[in-house]
């Protein structure tokens, strides 16, 4: 079903080399190597290859916190990235959850996950997933900022705009 | 029908008349006349009655068929192991995980499906997959190890970030009737197994009506000769229908109907239908309580490989078993078997089914059976209740019976497999420690279930002792003792007024009840210890401490807060619920822990993640699900209190109790329930062991269920919990240093009186307070900058005390 992105992945094999690279330091930046089978029988797939996006480098592809699985996760984290600027979000989402099953504890994921589901126009779910990356993040962490602004979106997004400015203040409190 | 009424109406009116006329005169219809036309209605009627009986085993056993025909079952898979550089995964468990999945050892790979061994580089060849995101072609990879990670890894030749292994599929679900089964269609059989099925079983299948005259001969013929039973008269299609109604009754009525369906089956079904049928029906083997039923389920089980995969030799072992598989157990009677297995291979090649060569390397083979420890076999009975419920919860029965479902689910094999090794192995320990354990009338039982912290994602879930059977994860429901003791406290810790060093009141309680009696608790070492801090109620689980503060924050408050916690929590309107008189099961309590082991945020324990139908259309993602439950500032206090009940209160004996884990014991009354749930920064265990007749173990929770928690952690990969950040790098809580007993600050090193007047160095206990809390120091424990009396330490005490200072 979900598999032309694959291919398109495939041409994309050394932006996820430089991109793997920058996620993980000291960590190999060995290219994923993807499914490359493109299956005849569903013909809504396109087989040919789409040029790259410009830019794949993800909100919060800043350094992760240096674990066994970060390169794995990282890589899957830009690849779910490269679905949502092809406005799949659909498979977005579900590159990013086995992102996550490989780190749970990864709060940049979490976040990423509630950006998602901010498009997705799930804003319950964006905000439960964006509080959880906060507390799964460092102060110092960008993705921690990147879970307060998604907050603040949301509230916005509701036609709270004085809620979400209320998250920002918050924020600025949050640094410490 | 119509034929019957007239029969009917006439009959009677005309038996009349001729008894009058009888009587009347004897010149009339004679005798034999009358009863040809007796003979006649009674015939009619017969006919009636076979007919409408004919009928009915047409009706019955055409459902049966079509029913199981067209019921293609959703097949369940477990998580795919993911494969990267780093992982913690040893060459010996990666060979077992592919083992799981059927893989074979060979001297090369080839073929997907197989892999080989050069020191600590394995090489394999995985077969193409559907995954839940996509198709995945077949790939040749490359993965070294050093110890127990996963070094560097290839795919196709090329340096690879991440490949997954297909997942194994751990059953189906066959919506007619509840089994799992691996069903194949005609082009996944081999033509070896149905040309040899046709030639060992039933020669003239194709010529047949369903039943074959020649070959019920035949086998008279050798089995006299032989003088024993070699040979069936049955034919496929009449050991088809026995399996249906698995009626083992030798009588004549079962013959003639097991017949008469055979016939009916032939006259309404093609030949290779009915074949196929005969291919995924057919009984095979017990495995305890389950019975093994198809070749495709059957290769599983004898060989722990795919159908496809089967070597000459062992499908002429499938062969033999059909005849019987208690007879033929091949475990058991493996030079029986051996020696008929031979004699189907010999068949096989006379029939020119395989070459002379092929036939005489075919029987040098072994058995070659999967061994006892074969891994899983990859049926998780527990665990697939688990994924039923959840799917009859969003599902109408008709949407699971549609075709090909193929359901994603969140089990890992090798947790499965370490929780299920982990509790044997830890009972029979205890079993061994305390005989008294064994005096009971059944054994020693334990359930359990392992989460992801951050996902609710079940890993695993133990029903019982054995694999099948009762499955008390989900079905025994008991009560928790001090499990509930947590809800408590973070009520407490969720107020302004209430901190981990706050003082509560360990005193003694007399609460009448409204029956008139008095409710006294105590404690578990019947001592009253007066104020302490409320980390100690926790870290100790103090009752009468947990019962005052209970009282004095209100029970409903409890009760609410325990119902947001736990989505079908069942109250106790009771004060006797501060001691935990409320019943759970593992999966709840496992969901009120997950509030604590996730950093305050509430999942249900989840077993499905995606269901996808036979286009690999997704039919439903279950997304991950989270809400936040508990402020980070109590839930870091509260996670804090269960560690250092690991590190110094009732989970003390656990090995990890200095590494970073944290946990609660619970005992329910008379022992009869031994509970204890705990986890790291990555994995909630929660545990229960007690009888299932509800008698009493003598365990507590440490001295039982955390027995088993502690096997199954110890061989984990450990993620030590971190201590907590956010909240305290946001200025709103402090890492403070307090002494356990008293709650009083201290410095490292100093002394105190205890009450009974014996002077014991000060247990520092570094947790997490609000930060404007300032905690008075005990006395001469002052942290010295100052000019004030001088820090003592306990040498320089006693020495002040007994000495000439």
């Amino acid at each position: 079903m979900f598999n032309s992105y694959f291919t398109r992945l495939s041409n994309l094999s050394l932006l996820v080399l430089a991109l793997g690279g920058a996620l993980s330091s000291g960590c190999s930046s060995a290219p994923y190597i993807p499914p490359t089978t493109e299956r005849s029988s569903e013909p809504e797939l396109s087989t040919t290859a789409e040029p790259a996006p410009e830019e794949v480098t993800p909100e919060n592809s800043e350094p992760a916190p240096n674990t066994a699985s970060n390169n794995a996760a990282g890589v899957l984290l830009a690849q779910s990235e490269t679905l949502r600027q092809d406005g799949k979000l659909p498979q977005a989402v579900a590159l990013l959850e086995r992102a996550i099953r490989l780190e749970p504890s990864r709060g940049d994921l979490w976040v990423q996950l509630g950006r998602l589901r901010f498009e997705e126009g799930e804003l319950a779910r964006a905000e439960q997933y964006a509080r959880k990356g906060i507390a799964l993040t460092r102060v110092a962490e960008p993705a921690r900022k990147s879970g307060w602004l998604l907050l603040a979106d949301i509230s916005d997004a509701r036609g709270d705009s004085a809620g979400a400015q209320q998250i920002r203040s918050e924020w600025l409190n949050d640094r410490g | 029908m119509a034929a019957r009424k007239p029969a009917r109406k006439k009959t009677p009116r005309s038996k009349k008349k001729s008894r009058k006329t009888s009587r009347a005169s004897t010149n009339r219809p004679s005798l034999l006349w009358r009863l040809t036309k007796i003979g006649f209605v009674l015939g009619l009627l017969g006919c009636v009655v076979v007919g409408g009986y004919l009928f009915h085993l047409d009706r019955t056993i055409t459902k049966t068929f079509e029913g199981r025909r067209w019921s293609e079952p959703a097949q369940v898979y477990a998580q795919p192991l993911e494969l990267f550089t780093g992982v913690a995964l040893s060459q010996a468990e990666l060979v077992y995980e592919l083992q799981r999945v059927g893989y074979a050892r060979r001297g090369t790979t080839d073929v997907p499906g197989t892999f080989n061994i050069t020191g600590n580089r394995l090489r394999a060849y995985l077969r193409g997959f559907e995954f839940m995101d996509g198709y995945r072609d077949a790939v040749r990879i490359e993965a070294s190890f050093a110890g127990k990670t996963l070094t560097a890894l290839t795919a196709n030749g090329e340096p690879a970030v991440i490949v997954q292994l297909e997942p194994p599929s751990i059953g189906s679900f066959f919506p007619s009737h509840g089994e799992d089964r691996v069903i194949l269609t005609p082009e996944q059989v081999p033509p070896l197994l149905r040309e040899g099925l046709k030639l060992v079983e039933d020669k003239n299948f194709e010529k047949h009506l369903g039943f074959d005259l020649r070959g019920i001969l035949r086998a008279v013929w050798v089995n006299l000769r032989a003088g024993e039973r070699q040979q069936g008269g049955s034919t496929l299609t009449q050991q088809l229908v026995k399996s249906y109604f698995l009626d083992n009754r030798r009588t004549y009525g079962r013959k003639l109907r097991e017949l008469a369906m055979a016939i009916i089956l032939e006259a309404r079904f093609e030949k290779a239908d009915l074949l196929n049928a005969y291919i995924n029906e057919i009984y095979l083997a017990q495995d305890g309580a389950r019975a093994i039923h198809g070749f495709g389920l059957g290769a599983e089980f004898y060989f722990n490989k795919p159908l496809a995969e089967l070597d000459t030799q062992e499908i002429a072992l499938l062969l033999t078993v059909i005849r019987g598989p208690t007879h033929y157990n091949p475990w058991r009677y493996s030079e029986r078997v051996r020696e008929r297995r031979d004699r189907i291979i010999t068949t096989l090649a006379e029939g020119g089914l395989i070459d002379q060569a092929e036939a005489t390397q075919a029987a040098r083979a072994p058995l070659a059976l999967a061994g006892t420890t074969r891994p899983g076999g990859s049926y998780y009975p527990a665990f697939m209740d688990l994924v039923r419920d959840q799917l009859n919860n969003s599902y109408p029965p008709k949407a699971l019976a549609s075709q090909g479902l193929r359901i994603f689910t969140t089990l890992k094999p090798i947790v499965q497999d370490r929780l299920q090794d982990s509790a044997n192995k830890a009972l029979a320990q205890i079993e061994v420690q305390k005989p008294a354990t064994t005096a009971n009338d059944n054994p020693l039982q334990v359930a359990a279930v392992v989460t992801q912290s951050q996902t609710g994602d079940v890993l695993a879930l133990l029903g019982g002792r054995g694999r099948g059977g009762y499955n008390r994860a989900l079905k025994a429901s008991r009560p928790v003792g001090s499990l509930i003791k947590p809800a408590v406290y973070l009520t407490a810790l969720e107020r302004p007024d209430f901190h981990l060093a706050t003082q509560i009141q360990d005193t003694q309680v007399n609460l009448a009840q409204p029956n008139g009696e008095t409710w006294t608790p105590s404690n578990f070492d019947e001592e009253v210890h007066g104020s302490v801090p409320l980390i100690r109620g926790l870290a100790d689980s103090l009752n009468l401490a947990t019962v005052q503060l209970g009282l004095q924050l209100g029970v409903p408050e409890i009760t609410s807060r325990l119902e947001e916690l736990v989505a079908d929590f069942e109250p106790n309107p009771y004060p006797s619920m501060l001691l935990g008189a409320v019943n759970m099961n593992v999966l709840q309590v496992n969901e009120l822990y997950g509030n604590f082991a996730s950093g305050g945020f509430h999942s249900r324990p989840k077993a499905v993640i995606a269901v996808l139908d036979e286009t690999n259309t997704p039919l439903s993602r279950y997304p991950l699900q989270t809400t936040q439950s508990i402020g980070s500032d109590a839930v870091a206090q509260l996670t804090e209190g269960m560690r250092v009940a690991m590190q110094r209160g009732t989970g003390r004996s656990s090995q990890l109790a200095q590494q970073g884990v944290a946990g609660k014991t619970g005992t329910s009354n008379d022992f009869r329930d031994s509970w204890f749930a705990g986890f790291d920064a990555a994995t909630l265990a929660v545990v229960w062991v007690g009888f299932d007749n509800n008698n009493s173990t003598g365990l507590t929770g440490a001295s039982g269920a955390l027995r088993v928690w502690d096997t199954f952690m110890t061989n984990t990969p450990l993620a030590p919990l971190q201590p907590t950040i956010a909240s305290s790098e946001t200025g709103g809580m402090q890492t403070k240093q307090f002494d356990f007993n008293t709650g009083l600050a201290a410095v490292t090193g100093c002394a105190r009186l205890t009450s009974e007047g014996v002077l014991a160095p000060v247990e520092l206990v570094s947790v997490p307070l609000p930060t404007d809390v300032e905690l008075p120091y005990l006395p001469d424990c002052e942290d010295q900058t100052g000019t004030r009396i001088g820090k003592r330490n306990l040498g320089d005490r006693l020495r002040h005390w007994f000495g000439p200072d």
